[in-house]
């Protein structure tokens, strides 16, 4: 079923939590909220959860009005970043739990159990009780308990936020896998933009409680709507120079730092005073000798990774970041020239944020 | 399986309040019968004579009466001479269980017994003790060679309320133990690390770490006890019942001699508020300092 | 290590006057009255005899005193604790209007501040005048509002440190607040509901004024009015004494073994951790 939220809002008595956000997750479709700590992200789950009082706007369920219901009335899933999984109950009874509160039959809920179980790979440790088991196995736990029943929707609050690195990357393609195969309609929330851009349908990037962007990953990443998307999804962080536009030489123009504008930036760029010129690390290209056209700079540290190298440099006053091959190598301190992808730089707004066109 | 909207209109909270009052009132409603009516209605009979007509007399007869002017200087004695005692000996005695001893637990519980018994079987306890002539003491004493016949201890008019005061050590010194002991246990160990780095003498330690670090304890042993300090009655009923003479009488014991003894119950709620009042401020004014010394402090 | 053996024998010089008293008292209940005073005082060697215990059940009613207690003691625990949960719950968990959480708890910590001659003294005359003086139920209900505070501290304490997520999650899957209550938090917090009730136990065992002043006869008194009521009198029978001492005592030690992890935050109402 698909969700719907409008014009909601929540104040926690004089601090905007959430300010009226519109957003719709399709029917099947998994949407991330994605923001910094305290952006809201949490609290929009709890209010679609029933969790948290919506101070103004409704939420929708399909066609139903869902706002004021209780969380028993919107049969909603939720994995908690804590799992609050029931220290007193087993494995088994965790997951039955559900089940037994809608008062199933014994016989249907021990089938049931053991479905989810074997899907989940807890098959094993049905008898046991959490605190003997692993993170990972945990959290498989509340996934499990959550998907035993088929809930209207799966909220998800930081689920990989508690597991280490990685296990973190095999649970990520884990959950993927089981949210398509089971079709339900998902909002995820993380602070992790790697996790947004991999798992999402759609991502709706939030900052202060207000929504910046709601788009397709790549999009998000391609096309960012404004300087926080556009410094918060991608890492490394897109290199932001703030300057000018000098219409005559077709250039943008910081201290000691040139760069030719394509046509259509220079248009877009006439609406605005100041700009803030961006380009992704990967579009920075560097060499060792000058060439005719590029800038020079000076390495600050150069980090290998084995598949690629990330490349911190100075030029004049600004610290940029280039993601070259894992081939190349530079060292401390030594002279490079790079230059720009001309037809992958972002602008602008320098006031507002906002991007240009 | 069908669920029935539970539509709350207005707000979510709307069911979990009238939950709230549900569960709270029944209880709210025996504390409130139990504590607060008996207080209005004593307010009335402190204030009304025998026949029903309003007067202020009581509390006038409270200023000319001279004995409850002793019986609450003689609480203030024994409140003041029991929690010193009990105060330094309990923080002693929890500086020495801080530490890792073998056979650390059984100490502990056999040094708490005492406060465990009703007050009113260590009061019989320590009248057979003190008895001049064949208490366990004046008997032990007796045949150690020493002359106990001016030892009276509660049976002297000199030595009773230091003989009472004694009991109450006795009985009370492990609450204050065990309230300190629990205090020290939960002081973090990193300050204590630290002096060591810097070199500060165990004295240095305890004065600078030890001692502010465990004021807010210090201050809730002190308030809790003082509260029953205040109101004693139980072992002095026992032990004394408040002589030989005047000479252990108490603020509680007095009131409860004028009120059941006298049979004079106006009076008797008169003098039980002249207590709450002194009860009351000397409260007010330890939370203040509670509160006021350690604003981080996990007030319950 | 010196420093050791000096801590072990402060320690053991500290056990001594404290265990003492209560050695004295069992060997003076045990001992036949002609031993019981001689001079000097008979340690170890004297011939046991059992004729106090047989006298307090068989000659005295101490046999009723004890039941009286016991009964008094387990109803009002009983009770207090039903009531005193469901209070603590609401304060811990459930939200209420503005600031009658802060007011309400401070009020119900007020109560205990209160000096018991205070409010025994119109409480004697509601009851006379009810018409339930000297009787086992007006004692009861007397002591649940005594321990009516303590419990509903104590478990607000126990409430709270259950993880409010757990209940969350049971509210997401289905469950309503009552039914989270019972299927998730009361098995919780269990082992703090024993010990509350322990402490209840004990206070209510050990209380003595609103014993004395709302039981008159025999039927009905308690262990310490019991006690107490011969002490007073003339002739004090010391083996009786001591024997019903004894009685009274026993139980409070072992509930107090039974919940000593809990002692401390008992005792202190919660503000001290322990």
């Amino acid at each position: 079923m698909e969700i719907r939220f409008e014009h909601v809002t929540k104040n926690y008595g004089e601090v905007v939590a959430v300010a009226d956000l519109n957003l719709e997750v399709q029917a099947g479709e998994l949407v991330v909220l994605l923001g910094p700590t305290g952006c809201g992200k949490t609290t929009i789950l709890r209010m679609l959860a029933g969790l948290e009082a919506v101070t103004s706007g409704e939420i929708y369920l399909g066609e139903r009005v869902i706002t004021h219901l209780s969380p028993r009335a919107r049969d909603f899933a939720m994995v908690f970043q804590s799992y609050a999984l029931y220290p007193h109950m087993s494995v088994a009874e965790n997951l039955a739990y559900p089940l037994r509160v809608r008062h199933w039959r014994q016989d249907q809920i021990a089938a049931t159990v053991k479905q989810v179980a074997a899907r989940l790979e807890l098959t094993s440790l049905l008898a046991r009780r959490p605190r003997e088991l692993s993170g990972g196995e945990r959290q498989r736990v509340a996934l499990g308990r959550a998907i035993i029943r088929n809930p209207n929707a799966f909220l998800l609050d930081e689920p990989l936020s508690n597991i280490d690195a990685k296990l973190r990357l095999q649970m990520r393609m884990e959950l993927k896998h089981l949210q398509h195969s089971l079709g339900v309609t998902t909002l995820y929330v993380t602070h992790d933009q790697a996790e947004a851009l991999t798992l999402a349908h759609r991502v709706a990037v939030l900052q202060k409680g207000v929504l910046q962007q709601l788009g397709e990953p790549m999009a998000i990443y391609h096309r960012p709507a404004n300087l926080f998307v556009a410094g918060f999804v991608g890492s490394p962080p897109m290199n932001l120079v703030e300057g000018s536009v000098d219409f005559s030489a077709a250039a943008f123009t910081a201290r000691d730092l040139r760069v030719p504008l394509p046509e259509a930036l220079l248009t877009a760029a006439r609406q605005a005073a100041r700009v803030t010129l961006g380009v992704r690390p990967e579009r920075v290209r560097l060499a060792r000798q000058a060439e005719t056209g590029w800038l020079a700079g000076r390495v600050y540290v150069c980090e290998a990774t084995g598949n690629e190298t990330l490349v911190s440099f100075r030029a004049g006053e600004h610290r940029l970041s280039a993601r070259v091959p894992g081939t190349q190598r530079y060292d401390f301190e030594e002279a490079v020239w790079f230059t720009f992808d001309p037809a992958h730089l972002h602008l602008f707004d320098a006031a507002t944020g906002q991007a240009l066109p | 399986m069908a669920e029935t909207q539970e539509s709350v209109h207005g707000e979510l909270g709307r069911a979990d309040r009238r939950l709230a009052l549900l569960l709270l009132a029944p209880a709210v409603l025996v504390l409130f019968t139990l504590s607060a009516y008996p207080l209005f209605y004593s307010i009335r009979l402190s204030l009304t004579t025998p026949t029903g007509a309003w007067t202020p007399g009581h509390f006038q007869r409270i200023f000319s009466d001279r004995l409850f002017g002793t019986a609450l200087l003689q609480t203030f004695l024994y409140t003041a001479g029991a929690l010193a005692l009990e105060l330094a000996l309990g923080l002693l005695l929890a500086l020495l269980l801080n530490r890792s001893l073998a056979g650390r637990n059984l100490f502990r519980t056999l040094l708490l017994l005492p406060m465990l018994m009703p007050p009113v079987v260590a009061a019989v306890i320590w009248r057979l003790l003190y008895n001049p002539s064949f208490g366990l003491i004046n008997g032990t004493l007796q045949s150690l060679g020493v002359d106990t016949s001016g030892l009276l201890w509660i049976a002297g008019q000199r030595t009773a309320l230091a003989s009472v005061i004694l009991v109450d050590v006795w009985q009370w010194t492990p609450f204050m133990f065990l309230l300190l002991l629990a205090g020290l246990q939960s002081l973090p160990a990193e300050p204590y690390e630290a002096a060591q780095m810097d070199g500060a003498t165990r004295w240095q330690v305890f004065r600078d770490i030890t001692w502010p670090l465990l004021r807010p304890t210090v201050l809730v042993a002190v308030l809790l006890r003082l509260l029953d300090l205040l109101r004693v009655f139980d072992q002095i009923f026992i032990l004394t019942e408040g002589g030989p003479g005047f000479a252990t009488e108490t603020a509680s014991l007095y009131i409860y001699r004028n009120a059941f003894r006298f049979v004079n119950f106006h009076y008797g709620a008169a003098l039980s508020f002249v207590l709450l009042a002194i009860t009351t401020v000397v409260s007010l004014w330890l939370i203040r300092m509670l509160r006021g010394r350690t604003p981080a402090a996990e007030r319950s | 290590m010196r420093r050791q053996a000096w801590v072990y024998l402060l320690l053991v010089a500290a056990l001594l006057p404290t265990l003492l008293p209560i050695y004295w008292v069992v060997t003076i209940s045990l001992k036949s009255v002609v031993d019981q005073f001689a001079v000097p005082p008979l340690w170890f060697r004297f011939a046991a005899t059992g004729e106090h215990y047989r006298d307090i059940f068989f000659v005295r009613p101490f046999g009723r005193y004890l039941w009286n207690s016991g009964v008094v003691a387990a109803v009002a625990t009983l009770l207090a604790l039903v009531l005193g949960t469901a209070a603590a719950y609401a304060l811990a968990r459930l939200p209420m209007k503005r600031n009658w959480n802060r007011h309400l708890s401070f009020w119900i910590l007020s109560t205990r501040m209160i000096p018991p001659i205070v409010t025994i003294l119109p409480l004697f005359l509601l009851v006379r005048d009810v018409g339930l003086l000297n009787t086992r139920l007006a004692l009861i209900v007397v002591y649940v509002g005594f321990t009516l505070p303590f419990v509903i501290w104590m478990m607000r304490g126990f409430f709270e440190e259950v993880p409010p997520e757990l209940e969350e999650a049971a509210l997401m899957d289905g469950s309503s607040r009552l039914r989270a209550l019972r299927d998730i938090v009361l098995p919780l917090v269990a082992p703090g509901l024993a010990a509350t009730a322990i402490f209840c136990l004990i206070i209510a065992w050990n209380e003595f004024l609103f014993a004395l002043i709302l039981t008159q006869t025999d039927t009905v008194m308690t262990l310490p009015v019991g006690i107490a009521g011969r002490v007073t009198q003339y002739e004090i029978k010391w083996g009786a004494m001591s024997a019903a001492g004894v009685l009274a005592m026993l139980p409070v030690f072992l509930f107090a073994l039974a919940a000593q992890r809990y002692l401390v935050r008992g005792l202190s109402l919660g503000a001290v951790k322990g």
